[in-house]
């Protein structure tokens, strides 16, 4: 089971590359080495982040590996997806520093844990993964921080103009990030398993609202258009 | 009633495991002849739950004939695929049964649990109780229709490495496992033959001693462990089969400990009701209520207790404490 995390990770540190070689800064893209120090400093980003994701209750190590929790699989895999995300569109655009990069980076993630920890204090989620092991709870968690890492991860793409005005930026094209973790706290009140209800169906307690959540993260990112400097 | 009458496939057993500085003696327990050797006394699960013994006899644990070998044979016996707690069974343990010191005898021998709850009445038991008497008791359990759930998630001091320090006499491990190890797989054998239904009520299994008493220093094996909320299945899982009260079994205190505090506390949440007893008090269990622990429900409690203990490579808890001098 740690082999598809593996995978996802994999797939993720992919995608930094391609994006940054796509749409990074130019300065980055003339040469082979800007994108490959980008893509490697992922490595140690995503790792650290999956050190914090115990924290947050879901552990790779007990959860997945050792007691083979698949629901706690699911989400960790999206989790992760969600962390690659931020890291990816705080990385593309123009910038006169890699220290913008990181400040953008920084902000979608701490945004991203920022939610997340709001939803463990109200709603518990990672409680319903990793003790009741309920895919369902699972594959609607997995969506959710998905979801969010996409926005977070918009929020902060595009040309470096100040440390004002990306964190300008990140809150005007943020904000829904925000909204898909109010709209799901009362989603896990209603669909985590209970006495009346022990093993909620995944496909209708968890992969229907994960879509939901991605279906209007999508819709964000269509309506918030390209970011500044995309076109070039 | 099933015979004990078999051969100790090698022969004459050892009389010492050989090792040096070892804290076993060896085999003491009385023997006989067969064709192939000595046969290890006493009397097979089967033979005792037949016999219907009076409370004030001890059970004293026993051997098979031709006990299992393989680890897997071993853990599907205490985990099979058919039994509904088996995800919950943890096989960290049994990784280390090639080990020679995983046959050591067992002293210990099982209390007389007569007043434990027909299984119809779908009690979950759980036995916190120190070195070996777990898995005895959680085998006396079996012989009574409930299915011994091993919870063990630490390892044991590596196989070939001194078990005592010979300048301090102090073991070398935090925790002893070498009798829970022994008693698994002395135990696996009556166990399967005991064929108990997928349903069975389960009893889970922890060592009492799994925290340690010291700390530990540099070159010791520090193989100190926690239990979660996720070793056991929820609340609300136990509930949707059937499981209305768990019985908590524990030594020379009633009080539970602070790791599994959390578990019981999250049980009686879920509207378990959860009563208590003492192995070593001839008392009947007694209600109780739990308060809430420091930290309950906290999402990084269990990232919290798990700080200061070592992890072993291959799951579970167990690495050498490093010497501070060594490396650049």
């Amino acid at each position: 089971m740690r082999l598809i995390y593996i995978l996802v990770f994999a797939l993720s540190l992919l995608l930094a590359g391609a994006a940054v070689q796509k749409w990074g800064a130019a300065e980055l893209r003339a040469n082979f080495t800007g994108v490959a120090f980008i893509t490697l400093i992922a490595l140690p980003w995503l790792i650290a982040a999956t050190m914090l994701f115990a924290w947050f209750g879901l552990s790779l190590r007990d959860d997945v590996a050792e007691r083979k929790n698949t629901a706690a699989l699911v989400a960790l895999c999206g989790a992760l997806a969600g962390v690659a995300f931020t890291y990816i569109g705080g990385n593309l655009g123009e910038g006169p520093s890699y220290w913008n990069n990181f400040y953008s980076v920084g902000l979608a993630t701490i945004g991203f844990f920022g939610l997340w920890l709001v939803l463990e204090i109200v709603a518990n989620v990672s409680i319903s993964v990793a003790e009741e092991r309920d895919l369902a709870s699972g594959v609607r968690l997995g969506g959710l921080l998905l979801a969010m890492g996409l926005v977070l991860g918009r929020a902060v793409a595009g040309d470096w103009h100040s440390t004002e005005g990306t964190f300008h930026d990140f809150v005007h094209d943020g904000w829904p990030a925000g909204l898909l973790c109010v709209l799901a706290i009362p989603v896990e009140f209603a669909d985590r398993p209970s006495r009346h209800r022990p093993f909620p169906s995944w496909l209708s307690a968890g992969l229907l609202p994960a879509v939901g959540y991605l279906v209007l993260a999508a819709g964000w990112l269509w309506w918030v258009g390209r970011w500044e400097g995309m076109g070039r | 009633m099933p015979s004990a009458a078999c051969s100790n496939p090698k022969g004459i057993a050892s009389s010492s495991p050989g090792l040096r500085g070892t804290s076993y003696p060896g085999i003491t327990v009385g023997t006989s002849a067969t064709l192939n050797g000595l046969r290890q006394g006493g009397l097979t699960i089967g033979e005792i739950a037949g016999a219907n013994f009076l409370p004030e006899v001890q059970i004293a644990l026993v051997r098979t004939c031709h006990d299992m070998t393989s680890r897997q044979e071993i853990f599907s016996a205490w985990a099979p695929d058919a039994s509904l707690w088996s995800r919950w069974a943890k096989p960290v343990l049994f990784a280390h049964l090639d080990s020679a010191l995983s046959q050591i005898p067992v002293r210990e021998s099982a209390a007389d649990l007569n007043w434990a709850p027909p299984p119809a009445e779908k009690a979950a038991f759980v036995l916190d109780l120190p070195g070996s008497e777990g898995v005895l008791n959680g085998i006396a359990l079996a012989t009574m229709g409930y299915r011994p759930v091993p919870l063990y998630n630490a390892i044991p001091l590596p196989y070939g490495q001194r078990l005592l320090d010979p300048l301090s006499n102090v073991s070398v491990a935090a925790v002893d496992l070498l009798p829970i190890l022994s008693a698994l797989r002395t135990g696996a054998a009556p166990l399967a033959q005991l064929n108990l239904p997928a349903d069975a009520p389960p009893a889970f299994l922890l060592d009492a001693n799994r925290r340690g008493t010291r700390k530990m220093i540099p070159d010791e094996f520090d193989n100190r462990s926690v239990s979660f909320t996720t070793d056991f299945p929820s609340g609300t899982f136990l509930y949707a089969q059937g499981i209305r009260q768990i019985i908590l079994l524990q030594k020379a205190t009633l009080e539970p400990q602070a790791d599994l505090a959390h578990t019981l506390r999250r049980w009686q949440d879920a509207g378990l009701a959860l009563r208590r007893a003492r192995l070593d008090v001839a008392e009947p269990a007694q209600p109780f209520e739990i308060p809430k622990p420091l930290w309950y429900r906290a999402m990084f409690q269990r990232a919290l207790a798990g700080l200061g203990l070592r992890r072993a490579r291959g799951g579970g808890f167990g690495a050498w404490v490093p010497n501070s001098s060594a490396g650049g």
